[in-house]
């Protein structure tokens, strides 16, 4: 556990003795667990290459028993893992969310993601399953209107409280100066690899892992 | 040269306004959200079953299958448009698609 000001944050650490360090903010929701074993080995990868690296599970992730309140509370606890600290971010899909947008900081995107898709993909994978299992097209209104109302929802097994559904609605990856996009065109550096995020069963993509700890690696020189 | 469905697949088609483009982005969209071996991704065509004939198509993968065609194809689906119908061929899928992507 790594102790910040707002508590302890699980996370696992590897490298530490490393000059160049990689404080990882991951997918979000369901992209989370399917992308776990990917950044894994990207952490191996990035170790054997001489960049340490931090995998941190945010308020309202893995095994984070803190609630998430908002956006900006899964920010601030992600200032603090860096705050006096040299270390440049790596994020991954909507992880690209999370740090700080002012906050002049390195930060190489990996097929960064929209909130707006984030949380419709959200809706659906809810809406979907209640469909199948109701014969009912219940649809995402009702989990909108309840937000309208103030009031947060369990979806697909994340609670989702209005602050946070509203900050997705609007953010928009961070880029700036100091900013590199791997991923689809348009991207600094284009990459093809399987979308593990979006795998019911994520399969092993050791050449992309490779072809993007190189790319940070030249990227931190 | 014939492809698996027996397709003509020319450079002529392949230029063919949106259709022949979605046929073979929706092919790749499947591989890379399911896993399906190339083989598998190669051979669907029109008649296809989808749901209920893929097994790596289940209700788990519906979703994520769904966003990222919206993501692919620039289109946005809305929950009142998903039905049954919608995944019951591969053919039923590429025609949604190629209406969308028009529209």
């Amino acid at each position: 556990m790594l102790a910040t000001g707002g508590g302890a944050v699980p996370a696992f650490v590897r490298g530490e003795e490393h000059q160049r360090q990689l404080l990882i903010a991951q997918p979000l929701f369901e992209e989370m667990n399917r992308c776990r074993r990917f950044l894994a080995e990207l952490c191996r990868a990035l170790d054997r290459r001489g960049i340490g690296s931090t995998l941190a599970d945010l308020p309202g992730a893995g095994d984070n028993a803190t609630a998430v309140i908002s956006l900006q509370h899964m920010r601030t606890v992600f200032s603090a893992l860096y705050a006096g600290r040299s270390a440049r971010v790596f994020a991954m899909r909507g992880g690209a969310l999370v740090p700080d947008p002012d906050a002049a900081l390195p930060r190489y995107l990996y097929a960064p993601a929209t909130g707006d898709s984030l949380l419709r993909d959200l809706l659906r994978a809810q809406s979907i399953p209640d469909q199948e299992r109701t014969g009912a097209r219940r649809g995402s209104g009702d989990y909108v209107a309840a937000w309208q109302q103030g009031r947060e929802v369990r979806i697909a097994g994340y609670t989702v409280p209005p602050e946070l559904a509203a900050a997705l609605g609007s953010s928009t990856p961070t880029a700036g100066a100091q900013c590199r996009i791997a991923g689809p065109p348009p991207a600094d550096f284009v990459i093809d690899g399987p979308p593990v995020w979006r795998q019911a069963d994520p399969v092993d993509a050791p050449e992309t892992i490779e072809a993007l700890a190189a790319d940070i690696d030249a990227w931190f020189a | 040269m014939l492809n698996e469905c027996g397709m003509m697949a020319t450079a002529q088609s392949d230029r063919d306004a949106a259709g022949g483009d979605v046929t073979a982005q929706l092919r790749r969209v499947l591989a890379d959200v399911l896993s399906l071996e190339p083989a598998v991704a190669a051979a669907l065509c029109e008649d296809s079953g989808l749901f209920g004939h893929l097994p790596e198509l289940d209700s788990m993968a519906v979703a994520g299958l769904l966003t990222e065609i919206e993501d692919r194809f620039g289109i946005i689906i809305d929950d009142d448009e998903i039905d049954g119908e919608l995944f019951a061929t591969f053919g039923s899928l590429a025609g949604f698609v190629r209406a969308k992507v028009v529209a």
